[in-house]
C-alpha cells in the first residue's frame, strides 16, 4: 500500500515536470544535493519546519561548500540573490504530486518561490493520497496561525498560444528527495 | 460599432486560425483525460456546499468579520465598484504607495480597479502573463482563465517589443524570460499587492488562491500591504468545503489534478523586511456586492453565485469560440459573462448575450450543474423587455406560422423558396440570409400520411416529432413508428405544437411557457392513459426534460418529463438485443456521427453510436460539439447568426471529414441541414440508414 503511495507520488511528479529521487540515507542525499550545488554561486536557503535532517544538511552543506552562504531563512535574512531553495515540506500528496509547506512570514513564503531551483526534500511516511485527506491538518496549521502552500510541480503558463512554458514566476527546476527511512 | 459588425469583424480576424477555439481544445483535451475522477457524488456535494454558503451568506459574513479580526486584518463590504477602488485608493495615499503588483483577479476586473489607480499616477502591474499582455495591449481579457487567448505569439512580440524598446522574438520561452526577469524587480520594490482570492474561509478568515504561475505567491511575499478583492459569493463556511471544491476546480478549469500553486492564505504574516524592518503585513479584504445581494433573491438566476469560475463553460461554447470574450461578453465573458454581465454592470451591458444559441453545451460542462442556457434566455428576456428584442428575433418568432402557411402549398412554396429573387425578399423582409439553403416541404405532411399503427403488446407510444419532421421529413416519422410497432408497440402521432425552442433561444419565455403549457396539457393526458412518450427531435426531448418543468415548474411537467424519452435512448431501453432483431445489419458501413447537443441519455451515454454499432456499422466519433446551425439562429442574415453559424460548422467539417466515415450521420434534422450546406460528404439521418428486417 504505502509503496504503491510512493510510485504513485514519484509518477505524478515526474509527469509534471519535477525530478525525484529515493535517499536512502543522509549521504544519499548530499549526494543528490551536491549535484544541485553546482550551479548554485552564491546562496542556498533553507527552509520549512526544522527537523533533525535539516540540520544535518545544514552542517554538511556548510562544512563541505565554504564560499557558498547556506542560509537557514528565518524571518529577517534577505534571500535576494539565491539561486537554490531546499525546503522541508510538512505533507506530501501522491496522487496530485504536491508537496505542503507552512510558513508565518514573507521570507519564507518568497523563499520557496524566489529562487531559480527549488528542492523538497520529504519523508515517505508523511506522504498522504489526495486533498480529502487533508482536513484536519490544513485546519490545525490555520488554527496555529500558520499559512500553507501546495506546490504542484513547477510554474507553468499556457497564456501564449497554448504553450506550456514552465519557471514563469516560480522556480523553474522543481526537485523532491524523498527520503526512505526515518523521518526528514 | 454595432454586435453583427463586430462579429463579422472578428470573424474576418480570427478565420482559419481560430485561436480562441483551438486553446480551448487544447484545455478540453487534458480535462478530458481526468474529468472522470471526479464523481457524480462529489459534484452533487460541491452544489450544496455552494448552495449553503450562498444561503448563508450573512452568517459567514458576520464569522469571517471576526475571525479577520482576531488576525489583525480589517474587512470591508463595498456596495459596488467605485466604492471598493475609493476604499483601494485611500490606503494607497494613506501608505503613499506607488507601486502596486496585482494577481489575477477578476473582481478587480469587474471594478475597473486599474483605472482609479492609474489616474492617480499609481502604477499598477498585472502580474499574470496573460493580463499583462491584455494591460500593455489596452484590452479586456477575451477569457476569464486565459486572458490573451485571442492572440499569437507574433502579436504578444510586437507588444513587448514596443514595451520593452528592442526586438522581443515571437518565442513563449523567451517572452516568459524578459517577464520573469522585469517583475522580480517589481516585486520586491511594491508598495501593495492586490489579489483577488478564489474562496474566502468564513471559520478562519484564510483566503485560498489557486495559481499556476506563482505570481501570486511573490506578489504577496513581499508586499507590505495585501489587499484582497473579491466578490461576496467567494466566502465558504470551512475548509472541508475549499477542499472538497479543489478536487473539482483544476480539473475542470485547466484539466489538472491540482494547479501548480495553491495558497491557504492567513492574514497575520509579517511582511518581508524592508530597510531591516520587521513589520506586521497590512491585510485588508475588501469584499464586493454590486449586484450579488439582490441576484441572490432572484429566482431565476440566483444559482450564478454558485460558479467557481473555472471556465469550463467557455470551454465549450461555439459562437464564444469563434469570436471571442471582446464580442461575446463585456469583462465576464463566455456563457457564464451573460448573468454575471446583468448583475455585475447592467442588464444593458448583456446585448452580446443575443449570441447565444442555446446549444446547451454550457450546461454540460458546468461541474455546478448551473443551467447557463435558461439563465441567459431569462437575461435574453429582460433585456428584450426593458429594451426591445432584435427586430429579426421579432420576426423569426413567427417561425410555426411561416411553416404552416408554406406547407398549405408545398410545391409552389418550394419552387419560391429556390428562386434567388424570393429568397432576397425573405432576406430583406424575414432576416433569413439567402445563402443558407433551406429544406424542401414535403408534398404532404406526417397528419396527412399517418394516423397510428400497431398493436399495443408492449404498451402505447406518443411520437412527438416536432415542426421540421412534421412537414420535411414526414417519411422518418413513419419509419419511426413502424420500428416501435414491430417490438410491439402502439403508435399515435398527435398535433402538438412545436417545441418552441426558437421562443427560448430569443428570450420569448411567455411564448415559450404557452406553447410548453399547451404541450405539457395535452402529453400530461395522454400520460395518465398509460402513454409513453417518444421524441424524434433531440431539441424537442431538451424542452420537454429541461426547459418545460423550468418554464412551467409544475408537477404535470415533471412527470411528463419523467416519462419522455428519445428515440433512440427508448430502443435502449427496449435492449439493443430486441432492436437488432427487427433491423437489418448495418455491417460493412462506415459512418462518421455527429453527437446533437440537445441530445441526452438520461445514462450518459451516446446513443445514436450505441444503435449504429449494435447494428455492425463502423462509427468514427469525436466529440468536438456543436454544428453551429441552431435552428433559425444560424439562419440569421449575417453576423446576426448566419456567418457565425457557419464558421462552427466549417471547423467541425473539417474534423469529420478527416476521421473516415463515409456518412456523415446525426438524428437532428437541424444538424443534417448545416452538414448538407457544408460537407462534401453525404449526411443522413439514422431512420434514412436503416431498414425493417421483415418489409423493407
Ligand atoms: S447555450 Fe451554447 S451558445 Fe449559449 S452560452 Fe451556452 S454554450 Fe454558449
Ligand atoms: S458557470 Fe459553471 S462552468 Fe462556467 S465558470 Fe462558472 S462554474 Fe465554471
Amino acid at each position: 500500500m504505502e509503496s504503491g503511495l510512493l510510485k504513485l507520488f514519484i509518477n505524478r511528479l515526474e509527469d509534471l515536470g519535477a525530478k525525484t529521487y529515493i535517499c536512502h540515507s543522509i549521504e544519499d542525499l548530499l549526494q543528490h544535493v551536491n549535484d544541485l550545488i553546482k550551479e548554485v554561486k552564491t546562496q542556498i536557503l533553507i527552509t520549512g519546519s526544522e527537523t533533525e535532517y535539516m540540520k544535518q544538511l545544514i552542517e554538511r552543506l556548510r562544512e563541505n561548500n565554504q564560499d557558498i552562504r547556506v542560509i537557514r531563512v528565518d524571518s529577517t535574512t534577505p534571500i535576494y540573490d539565491a539561486e537554490l531553495s531546499i525546503g522541508f515540506p510538512e505533507l506530501a500528496l501522491a496522487n496530485t504530486g504536491t508537496v505542503i509547506y507552512r510558513a508565518s512570514s514573507g521570507i519564507e513564503e518568497a523563499s520557496i518561490y524566489f529562487p531559480e531551483i527549488h528542492a523538497s526534500i520529504i519523508s515517505k511516511n508523511k506522504i498522504l493520497y489526495d486533498v480529502e485527506d487533508l482536513e484536519d491538518y490544513v485546519d490545525d496549521f490555520l488554527r496555529r496561525g500558520e499559512s500553507l502552500y501546495f506546490i504542484t510541480g513547477p510554474s507553468s503558463t499556457a497564456d501564449i498560444e497554448g504553450e506550456i512554458v514552465k519557471g514563469v514566476h516560480g522556480p523553474r527546476r522543481f526537485y523532491v528527495f524523498i527520503i526512505n527511512g526515518e523521518s526528514a | 460599432m454595432r454586435l453583427e459588425e463586430q462579429v463579422l469583424e472578428k470573424l474576418s480576424l480570427y478565420k482559419d486560425t481560430w485561436p480562441m477555439l483551438k486553446n480551448n481544445l487544447r484545455i478540453r483535451e487534458r480535462r478530458e483525460k481526468i474529468i472522470s475522477e471526479v464523481s457524480a457524488e462529489l459534484l452533487r456535494e460541491v452544489r450544496k456546499i455552494k448552495e449553503e454558503s450562498i444561503e448563508n451568506l450573512e452568517q459567514n459574513i458576520e464569522r469571517l468579520r471576526k475571525a479577520l479580526q482576531e488576525r489583525g486584518a480589517e474587512l470591508r463590504i463595498a456596495r459596488d465598484g467605485a466604492e471598493a477602488s475609493r476604499i483601494v485608493l485611500e490606503v494607497c495615499k494613506q501608505y503613499g504607495v506607488k507601486l502596486v503588483v496585482k494577481s489575477k483577479s477578476l473582481t478587480t476586473e469587474e471594478i475597473e480597479l486599474n483605472k482609479v489607480l492609474e489616474s492617480e499616477n499609481i502604477e499598477v502591474i498585472e502580474t499574470d502573463l496573460g493580463e499583462r499582455i491584455v494591460q500593455l495591449a489596452g484590452q479586456k481579457p477575451s477569457h476569464i482563465l486565459g486572458p490573451a487567448f485571442h492572440m499569437t505569439k507574433n502579436e504578444v512580440a510586437e507588444i513587448f517589443t514596443k514595451y520593452y524598446g528592442r526586438p522581443i522574438p515571437p518565442d513563449p520561452q523567451q517572452i516568459v524570460l524578459e517577464v520573469r526577469k522585469e517583475f522580480r524587480e517589481k516585486y520586491q520594490r511594491a508598495g501593495m499587492a492586490i489579489t483577488g482570492a478564489n474562496f474566502i474561509i468564513a471559520e478562519n478568515g484564510a483566503m485560498v488562491l489557486v495559481t499556476n504561475e506563482g505570481n501570486d505567491r511573490l506578489a504577496l511575499a513581499f508586499a507590505p500591504i495585501h489587499i484582497v478583492v473579491a466578490g461576496v459569493e467567494k466566502i465558504v463556511s470551512s475548509t472541508r468545503d475549499v477542499l472538497k471544491i479543489l478536487k473539482i476546480l483544476p480539473r475542470n478549469a485547466t484539466g489538472q489534478r491540482l494547479s501548480s500553486y495553491v495558497s491557504f492564505h492567513l492574514p497575520n504574516m509579517t511582511a518581508y523586511p524592508r530597510e531591516a524592518k520587521l513589520s506586521p503585513r497590512r491585510t485588508i479584504y475588501i469584499l464586493i456586492d454590486n449586484g450579488r445581494m439582490e441576484a441572490r433573491q432572484d429566482r431565476e438566476i440566483k444559482e450564478i453565485l454558485y460558479c467557481i469560475r473555472c471556465a469550463s463553460c467557455l470551454q465549450v461554447c461555439p459562437p464564444y469560440n469563434m469570436v471571442g470574450g471582446h464580442v461575446f461578453g463585456y469583462i465576464y465573458s463566455g456563457p457564464m459573462g451573460i448573468p454575471w454581465t446583468m448583475i455585475a454592470h447592467g442588464l444593458e451591458k448583456t446585448s452580446f448575450s443575443q449570441l447565444c444559441n442555446t446549444c446547451g453545451l454550457c450546461r454540460e460542462a458546468c461541474p455546478l450543474d448551473i443551467n447557463l442556457p435558461y439563465i441567459n434566455s431569462i437575461v435574453k428576456e429582460r433585456y428584450g423587455k426593458r429594451f426591445g428584442y432584435p427586430s429579426l428575433n421579432k420576426l423569426l418568432k413567427r417561425y410555426e406560422r411561416l411553416i404552416t402557411l408554406a406547407s398549405r402549398a408545398p410545391n409552389l412554396s418550394n419552387k419560391l423558396l429556390n428562386s434567388n429573387f424570393a429568397r432576397k425578399v425573405m432576406e430583406k423582409f424575414i432576416g433569413i440570409d439567402s445563402r443558407r439553403p433551406l429544406p424542401r416541404l414535403s408534398e404532404k405532411n406526417l397528419g396527412e400520411i399517418f394516423t397510428e399503427l400497431g398493436l399495443p403488446e408492449k404498451g402505447n407510444i406518443v411520437l412527438y416529432t416536432d415542426l421540421l419532421i412534421y412537414y420535411m421529413y414526414p417519411d422518418w416519422a413513419v419509419k419511426a413508428a413502424k420500428i416501435l410497432s414491430s417490438l410491439g408497440y402502439r403508435i399515435i402521432i398527435p398535433s402538438l405544437k412545436s417545441c418552441g425552442m426558437p421562443l427560448i433561444q430569443y428570450g420569448f419565455m411567455d411564448d415559450a411557457r404557452r406553447i410548453a403549457g399547451y404541450n405539457v396539457e395535452y402529453l400530461y393526458s395522454l400520460i395518465e392513459q398509460g402513454y409513453i412518450v417518444v421524441s424524434l427531435e433531440p431539441t424537442a426531448q431538451e424542452c420537454l426534460t429541461n426547459y418545460y418543468p423550468k418554464l412551467l415548474a409544475s408537477e404535470k411537467s415533471r412527470i411528463v418529463a419523467e416519462n419522455s424519452y428519445g428515440f433512440f435512448e427508448f430502443l435502449k431501453k427496449i435492449g439493443w438485443k430486441e432492436v437488432t432483431k427487427v433491423l437489418k445489419s448495418l455491417g460493412g458501413v462506415h459512418v462518421t456521427y455527429h453527437l446533437p447537443c440537445h441530445s441526452r441519455a438520461r445514462d450518459g451515454s451516446i446513443v445514436v453510436k450505441e444503435f449504429l454499432e449494435a447494428l455492425g456499422a463502423k462509427v468514427y466519433f469525436k466529440k468536438i460539439g456543436c454544428c453551429g446551425l441552431a435552428g433559425t439562429w444560424g439562419m440569421k442574415k449575417n453576423g446576426h447568426g448566419y456567418d457565425v453559424s457557419i464558421e462552427i460548422g466549417r471547423y467541425l467539417v473539417k474534423e469529420y471529414e478527416k476521421l473516415g466515415g463515409e456518412f456523415i450521420v446525426t438524428e437532428c434534422s437541424i444538424c443534417l441541414l448545416q452538414f448538407q450546406h457544408l460537407s462534401n460528404l453525404p449526411c443522413r439521418h439514422p431512420l434514412q440508414l436503416v431498414q425493417l428486417a421483415s418489409i423493407e
